[in-house]
C-alpha cells in the first residue's frame, strides 16, 4: 500500500487534495517505532480493560446477512430479543447470528425504528447475556469506552470525543448535479451529471434530461427541485417526470444516502475507510473515537465497568462514531417489542 | 558546535516557561502508569483518564479554529494572541483569516511565517485584548511511548459538538515529527497536541492511511525557525538546516536565559563589553530595539552585525537598578577566538 500523506486543513474546493510530497519518506514504518502491543489499541493495552471488555463480549452477537457479516447486535434480555442498526439490515430475508460462544443462531426481524435507525430481532432464549445499562448521564468527554469488533472476536478501546448532542436529519438524494445556468421561470431544471453512485443514473435518467415534476410538483428551478426532494428520506421512493427532446418519461426512483453518493467527493471521507451508510437524523448520539467499521454498528458500547452506555449507531469518518444512548436505546426496545406484539396478533 | 545549538534550545524553552510564570520541570504526572509499558489495570486507564481530564479543559480554552483558505486548527500560546499551526493553514504570510474561540466568538488575525520543511506555521491574532494560553513543552522532554492527547476542529467549527478529543501515545519521534496512534482528520490541521501536563508538545500536519499513522510538527521544528516565522517569512528546506550566518560583529558576554532578556555571566577581558561597562548580572532587554527574547534571538540579533558596527543594548542594571542604554562598538570575533592547536598536535 502506498503511504500517501494527506494536509489535514479542509480546502474550499471539493476534491482539491493536498498531498504533501515532501513528507512521504517520514511516513515509513521504520523499526524503531513503538511495538504495536503497546499502542492506544495493542493487546497489552486493549487487555487493561479487564472486565469491562469481558462484559462486552458476553452481550455482542455478529449478525450475518446473506453471508456476510453486516452489524452487531446488543442482546437485552433473557428472552433472545437483540437490537441492532437496521439500516445495514438491507433485505427481510434470513439473518443469522453468532452467539460469543460461536454457536450460530437462526435470528428473526421482528420490527424496525427508522426513527432511531433500530431493528429488534429475536433469536432462541438463554443464548448469550443480557446488557448491564448504565447511565449515560455520567459520561464525560476523555472517559474509557470500548466495544467490539466487527466479527465480534476483539475488543478496541478508546475515550468520549466531544458533547453529546443530536445530529440533525439529512434527505435523500437523487444524486444528479444541476445545470447552474437554468433559466428558474421555465419549466424543468436540466440535469447536467450525476454523483459516482447515482440512484436516478441507475434508473436510467441521463445528461440533459430536464425535470419537470416531482411527485404531483411541478419543477421551475433548482430551489424549487432541493425543497421537493429534501422533504424525502434515503430510500423513500419518489415519482420523478422528465423531458427528454419532445418525450414526457416517469421514473420510480429510490432515493439514497448522500453520503453513499457523494462522499467519493468528499476528501474527510476518502480518509476515512468506508463509513456507515445513515451516519444522521440522530435525536441523542453518545461520540466517541473508536476506529469502528460499518459493520461494527449495532454493538454495546462499554465504560470501564462493564455497564453497557450506548449502543453503536453510525460509523461517521475517521475520528467518528456515534452510540445511541442506553436511555434511548432501552426506550425504543419498549415500543419495539409493542409494535412486534400488535403484528403477530 | 552541536552539542551547544541543544544546550541552546533548552535554555531557550526554561526562558519561556519562567516568564509564563510555571515550573515546567521535566517530571511526569505522579500516577504509576507512567511509568509502565503499558497500563496493566483499569485503575491504570483511570490514572491516564484523570491526568488528562485535569488539564483539558485548560487546553481547549487556549484552542482555536482557523478560518482563511477553508478550515484547520490552532493554539494560542500568549496573552497578546501568538497562535501556532500547521504551515498547511496559515498559508502565505500576511494572509488575513479568522480565529474562532471555543465559544464562537470571531478574532480577526493574519498569517505570520511559515516552514516548508516542517509545516510549522505562526498567525497573531490581531484583536487586542487578553487572551486565553497554553505553554509550549521544552523541546526534549516527550519520549516514544509517551502518553498525549490531541485536540481540534475536526470537519471545521462546530458549537453544538465542540472541540474533539483523542487519546494515545507516542509511536515514533524524529526532529520535525511525531508519530501517534491519536486519530486526525481534515480540518485538525494546526491543532495541538499535548503532554500529559497540558503542555503543548506536537501540532496536527497530516495522515497516511493507518489509525496509527499520524503527523504532527514537534515543539523543535517550531523553535529552529522561530524568529524568521515570527519575521514573516517562509523558511525553505534548505534555509532551515543552513548555518546561522555570521559577520563577525563581538559583544564579549557570557550569558544564560533569563524571563526579560539575557543575563550576563561574564565578561570577556578587553571586549566591547567590557570596555562598555557591561557587568555579570546585567540583562541585555533588547538590542538596536528589537526584543531579545531568547539566547538564540540574542545571537541572531548580534550575528547580523560586522567588527565596527554600532548596537544599541537596552540594559537592565542588576546592581544599580533601573534600565540604561548603552551604544556599543561590535569588535571582531576572530580576535578573541582560542587559537587554534595545529592540526594532529597536542594528542
Amino acid at each position: 500500500m502506498m503511504n500517501t500523506n494527506i494536509a489535514l486543513s479542509l480546502p474550499v474546493l471539493i476534491g482539491m487534495i493536498a498531498i504533501s510530497a515532501p513528507y512521504s519518506a517520514l511516513a515509513q514504518n521504520s523499526p524503531d517505532e513503538l511495538p504495536s502491543k503497546l499502542r492506544l489499541n495493542g493487546s497489552e493495552t486493549v487487555r487493561a480493560f479487564g472486565r469491562g471488555g469481558e462484559a462486552a463480549r458476553l452481550s455482542t452477537l455478529a449478525i450475518l446477512q446473506e453471508g456476510k457479516n453486516v452489524a452487531l447486535a446488543t442482546v437485552i434480555d433473557p428472552d433472545g430479543h437483540l437490537l441492532t442498526k437496521s439500516s445495514e439490515l438491507e433485505s427481510e430475508g434470513p439473518v443469522s447470528a453468532v452467539a460469543p460462544s460461536g454457536e450460530k443462531l437462526a435470528a428473526t426481524i421482528l420490527a424496525r425504528d427508522p426513527k432511531n435507525d433500530l431493528a429488534l430481532l429475536k433469536i432462541a432464549p438463554g443464548k448469550a447475556i443480557p446488557v448491564n445499562w448504565g447511565n449515560p448521564d455520567n459520561l464525560s468527554q476523555g472517559n474509557w469506552v470500548a466495544a467490539m469488533t466487527y466479527e465480534a472476536d476483539s475488543l478496541i478501546i478508546g475515550v468520549i470525543s466531544a458533547t453529546r448532542r443530536e445530529i440533525k436529519r439529512r434527505p435523500g438524494v437523487l444524486g444528479v448535479t444541476l445545470d447552474p445556468n437554468d433559466d428558474p421561470d421555465e419549466l424543468g431544471v436540466a440535469i447536467d451529471g450525476f454523483g459516482p453512485n447515482s440512484p436516478a443514473q441507475k434508473k436510467g435518467m441521463q445528461s440533459g434530461d430536464l425535470i419537470i415534476r416531482v411527485q404531483s410538483t411541478e419543477i421551475k428551478s433548482r430551489r424549487e427541485l432541493a425543497d421537493q426532494i429534501s422533504q424525502f428520506d434515503p430510500m423513500d421512493e419518489v415519482k420523478i417526470k422528465i423531458l427528454r427532446g419532445e418525450e414526457g418519461i416517469p421514473f420510480i426512483v429510490t432515493l439514497n444516502y448522500k453520503s453513499n453518493v457523494f462522499d467519493m467527493l468528499d476528501r474527510n471521507q476518502r480518509m476515512s475507510g468506508k463509513t456507515s451508510k445513515r451516519k444522521a437524523g440522530f435525536s441523542d448520539v453518545i461520540q466517541h473515537e473508536l476506529p469502528l467499521t460499518p459493520q461494527a454498528m449495532g454493538g454495546p458500547l462499554v465504560d470501564l465497568q462493564g455497564k453497557t452506555m450506548g449502543i453503536n449507531i453510525a460509523r461517521a469518518d475517521r475520528v467518528t462514531t456515534f452510540a445511541l444512548p442506553a436511555t434511548v436505546a432501552i426506550k425504543a426496545a419498549v415500543e419495539l417489542k409493542k409494535a412486534a406484539a400488535n403484528d403477530s396478533q | 558546535m552541536q552539542e551547544l545549538y541543544r544546550i541552546q534550545l533548552t535554555a531557550l524553552l526554561f526562558a519561556i516557561s519562567i516568564s509564563n510564570g510555571k515550573l515546567t520541570a521535566n517530571d511526569k504526572p505522579a500516577h504509576p502508569v507512567f511509568d509502565k509499558a503499558a497500563p496493566e489495570s483499569t485503575a491504570d486507564l483511570i490514572g491516564i483518564q484523570k491526568q488528562v481530564s485535569s488539564v483539558l479543559e485548560q487546553a481547549k480554552q487556549a484552542t482555536v479554529c482557523i478560518v482563511g483558505n477553508g478550515s484547520g486548527s490552532g493554539v494560542i500560546v500568549s496573552e497578546d494572541g501568538l497562535v501556532l499551526t500547521a504551515g498547511h493553514v496559515s498559508g502565505d504570510p500576511g494572509t488575513k483569516v479568522h480565529v474562532v474561540m471555543p465559544d464562537g466568538t470571531k478574532l480577526e488575525a493574519e498569517s505570520l511565517g511559515r516552514s516548508a520543511a516542517a509545516d510549522s506555521g505562526l498567525v497573531r491574532i490581531t484583536e487586542k485584548k487578553k487572551h486565553p494560553f497554553v505553554d509550549i513543552a521544552p523541546p526534549a522532554t516527550l519520549f516514544q511511548g509517551d502518553w498525549i492527547f490531541a485536540i481540534g476542529h475536526p470537519g471545521g467549527f462546530d458549537k453544538e459538538r465542540g472541540i474533539v478529543l483523542r487519546v494515545g501515545r507516542v509511536i515514533h519521534r524524529s526532529t520535525n515529527t511525531i508519530q501517534s496512534d491519536c486519530k486526525l482528520i481534515g480540518g485538525d490541521s494546526g491543532g495541538p497536541l499535548f503532554d500529559m501536563q497540558g503542555r503543548i508538545v506536537g501540532i496536527h500536519s497530516r495522515v497516511s492511511k493507518k489509525n496509527e499513522q499520524n503527523y504532527h510538527v514537534t515543539v523543535r521544528a517550531f523553535k529552529r525557525d522561530w524568529y524568521r516565522m515570527l519575521a514573516g517569512e517562509v523558511v525553505t528546506i534548505e534555509d532551515s538546516y543552513a548555518k546561522v550566518q555570521r559577520k563577525g560583529g563581538f559583544l564579549g558576554v557570557k550569558r544564560i536565559a533569563h524571563s526579560k532578556g539575557v543575563q550576563i555571566t561574564g565578561i570577556v577581558p578587553n571586549s566591547p563589553a567590557a570596555q562598555s561597562k557591561l557587568r555579570a548580572g546585567d540583562v541585555i532587554r533588547a538590542i538596536d530595539d528589537k526584543k531579545v527574547e531568547s539566547l538564540n534571538s540574542f545571537r541572531t540579533l548580534i550575528n547580523q552585525h560586522g567588527p565596527g558596527d554600532k548596537v544599541l543594548l537596552d540594559i537592565l542594571k542588576r546592581w544599580e537598578g533601573g534600565t540604561k542604554k548603552v551604544e556599543v562598538t561590535l569588535g571582531n570575533r576572530n580576535d578573541f577566538l582560542p587559537a587554534k592547536k595545529p592540526a594532529g598536535a597536542g594528542r
